[in-house]
């Protein structure tokens, strides 16, 4: 089933296409820089201790980054 | 710039920049893979024979987007540029025009070109001529293979593979380089403002990146490249584990933390020995001499004290590049940035700390990797409030006073109780910090997890004392003047015919002593007590040798003087000198030292900020006497009204 949500929202381990990318211009532009952009699959591999940080997993390589820096990247399962 | 030619090594954090910086240079400095360590630049000589010998090269901080040379017209920029992209942004902006800047070296990871191929088109847009270097070429070959001709053809560029472990492919860039920047570059060649881009731009940029990759790789992704990242991937199963990873990580840290006590230990007490013959060496010539007097027991004393602890500080710095070239630092980092952001911290906050515990110097230096200012400035208050070395001997030696002739692991366990205690101290306060501390200013933390690599031996030591020797360079003047500062308090006006109690007594820092005495008296101390807790804002260590003096110098018991001067040469906290502070005396009679002033001084010196060559940096790296003077009125007030609640308390 097709279902789209906010990357922090997404289940761990199910792959998605980053559909969107809103909010603070200045995390929009950090995640930029590190080569996040529309329609790249991206993975939440697991969260670390306090739940706070997320394991994502983008173009192979893996990168950390706070929930509200997650909250910018809208997502949307394959099928 | 004097008028040599120069090359700009420019790339992203983490691309193997500064290892090519070293192979060029044949000067080992920052080698990191934890993003930003690189805030300072460094210029070095090219060392090659195909070059001219006056070409030099400068290492910039890493970036992963390039500022524009010229800010946009408008005040307010929605991108608040990282700390790295304002000094490479002055770097450029200094150099163009003003020196002889032939070209740039664009540094990039070639096993995550996909990800920063953007900044090749971002520097064409500036039309500045520059040369590609692939880093870790070797580790890209097993992987997955690019053509480089061919990925040449599409970018228009000269491109040099470079293999990261061996420096092959070095001298091919250099003498591409010679060839490709045959003039300096000017500004009317430029395009200043090009490089600020829409996002519509920049996602049309990734992904004819990400098209250029797929047309140039030669295969798809194989086995080896899945066996190189599956072995990451399992060890990132444990290590960042949700709950055992924060064990591992305490478990990595204790290891950390106590080899830099138990590996520095004989350079330590080399270094100790050294300036102790020095002192007594320089002495001997011609102690009524201010100038020699003012050699032996200011600046030798000063420096004595502070190159005691180098040798932690140089361990401390292979203990952190360890962690960084093995790619373990940056998952550490985000380990602690969920809980150190609920406090007004960065994960990045975790250097600095880890730093402060040998020495809050070099732990304040290293603050510089925190992009956000109101997170830097939490850091750099609470770092004085860990366990640094200087603390030590003053606590060996009130531990071992009050634990005197009892088991051995009674004071190590309150020497354990007082590390907690400092961290757990640290934590409150940022917490209250945080709570007080407004700002708007945004923070954020995207980080990569580099893959796990083993780091290269030479380049960590190498790097690791290029790292001491910049902490020596710069600790060394602020050390200096306060040790003259404070030699004059204690010996001005200058009267050789007075003993040397009678100096110290009718001294400016022995007239304050007799001053604040009513105040040293309400945490169970008194005027020489008093004294010695000012010398200590030299550095903390030195109380326990004026301590010394001056219980030296103020008693009658000519044995007990030759016993104490003993103990100041070979360790002043040896058991003749606890056995001066037990019998040392009030004018009433009654014991200076008892179990609640002791506690007292052990509650003041964990809190307090004495060590003013801290105070110096703090200013020079916030660049405000405001924020650096509260600190100090706030932690050395904070540390009094406790010690003498402790005090009132246990008496």
């Amino acid at each position: 089933m097709k279902m789209t949500c906010n990357l922090k929202d997404l289940p761990t381990k199910s792959p998605a296409r980053i559909i969107n990318m809103h909010g603070d211009p200045h995390i929009i532009q950090c995640l930029m820089n590190l080569g996040i952009r529309n329609s790249i699959f991206i993975k939440v591999v697991g969260k670390l201790f306090f739940g706070s940080n997320y394991i994502i997993e983008v173009l192979g390589e893996r990168l950390v980054l706070r929930k509200h820096e997650a909250q910018c990247l809208q997502v949307t399962t394959s099928s | 710039m004097s008028t040599s030619n120069y090359l700009i090594l420019i790339g992203p954090p983490n691309s193997g920049k500064s290892t090519l910086f070293n192979w060029i240079t044949g000067y080992k400095r920052q080698v990191v893979n934890y993003p930003g360590s690189t805030v300072d630049l460094s210029i070095g000589i090219i060392q090659n024979k195909h070059t001219d010998p006056a070409w030099k090269i400068v290492d910039t901080p890493g970036v992963y987007h390039l500022p524009a040379l010229k800010d946009p017209p408008s005040k307010k920029h929605l991108y608040i540029k990282p700390a790295e992209e304002q000094v490479l942004q002055q770097i450029l902006r200094d150099t163009i025009g003003k020196s002889e800047l032939r070209g740039v070296v664009l540094t990039l990871d070639s096993t995550r070109l996909a990800r920063q191929l953007p900044l090749v088109f971002y520097l064409k847009a500036t039309k500045m001529p520059f040369i590609l270097a692939l880093s870790m070429y070797d580790l890209q070959k097993k992987q997955t293979p690019i053509n480089i001709a061919l990925l040449s053809k599409w970018l228009k560029i000269p491109i040099c593979p470079i293999e990261g472990l061996l420096g092959g492919g070095v001298k091919e860039l250099l003498q591409t380089a010679q060839t490709y920047f045959k003039k300096s570059i000017s500004k009317q060649d430029l395009s200043l403002d090009t490089a600020t881009w829409s996002e519509t731009t920049q996602e049309i940029l990734l992904k004819k990146s990400q098209d250029i990759i797929n047309k140039v790789q030669t295969k798809n992704a194989s086995d080896k490249q899945n066996s190189i990242t599956n072995k990451t991937k399992k060890i990132d199963a444990w290590l960042l584990h949700p709950l055992f990873g924060f064990f591992f990580l305490i478990g990595i840290l204790f290891i950390f933390f106590s080899s830099i006590f138990w590996l520095a230990a004989p350079l330590m007490n080399l270094t100790d020995s050294g300036f102790t013959y020095l002192v007594h060496y320089v002495s001997n010539i011609n102690n009524i001499n201010p100038i020699i007097h003012f050699l032996a027991n200011g600046m030798l004393t000063s420096f004595g004290a502070f190159f005691v602890f180098v040798p932690q500080v140089f361990i401390l710095f292979v203990g952190i590049h360890f962690l960084d070239q093995s790619g373990y630092l940056a998952r550490a980092v985000s380990l602690v940035d969920g809980p150190f952001s609920r406090i007004g911290l960065s994960g990045k906050s975790l250097i600095p700390f880890l730093s402060g515990f040998a020495c809050a110097i070099p732990a304040v230096l290293s603050t510089r990797n925190i992009s956000s200012k109101k997170e830097k400035w939490i850091s750099i208050f609470v770092i004085p409030l860990m366990t640094c070395s200087a603390r030590l001997p003053v606590y060996v030696l009130l531990l071992s006073f009050l634990f005197y002739g009892k088991a051995a692991w009674m004071p190590g366990l309150l020497m354990a109780f007082l590390y907690f205690l400092s961290l757990a101290l640290g934590i409150v306060t940022a917490g209250i910090l945080n709570a007080f501390f407004k700002s708007n200013e945004k923070s954020n933390f995207l980080i990569d997890l580099p893959l796990y690599r083993r780091p290269i031996l030479s380049n960590l030591l190498a790097i690791s004392w290029s790292r001491t020797k910049y902490f020596i360079l710069k600790a060394g003047p602020v050390i200096f003047l306060f040790a003259l500062l404070m030699w004059g308090a204690m010996h001005l006006p200058y009267r050789p015919h007075l003993s040397p109690k009678a100096q110290i007594q009718q001294s400016y820092a022995g007239q304050f002593g007799k001053w604040i005495e009513p105040a040293v008296e309400k945490i169970g101390g008194d005027w020489r007590v008093g004294i010695s807790l000012l010398s200590a804002f030299v550095a903390r260590e030195v109380f326990v040798s004026v301590l010394a003096v001056m219980l030296q110098n103020t008693t009658e018991d000519t044995n007990k003087i030759t016993q104490v001067n003993q103990s100041v040469a070979s360790n002043t906290s040896s058991d003749s000198l606890i056995a001066t502070m037990r019998s040392a005396r009030r004018l009433d009679g009654k014991p200076l030292f008892s179990f609640a002033s002791v506690m007292a001084l052990l509650m003041f010196f964990m809190l307090s900020l004495q060590c003013l060559s801290t105070t110096g940096i703090v200013y020079k790296e916030t660049g405000s006497w405001k924020l650096a003077g509260l600190q100090l009125a706030i932690l050395n007030g904070l540390a009094y009204i406790s010690a003498m609640l402790i005090f009132q308390l246990l008496s």
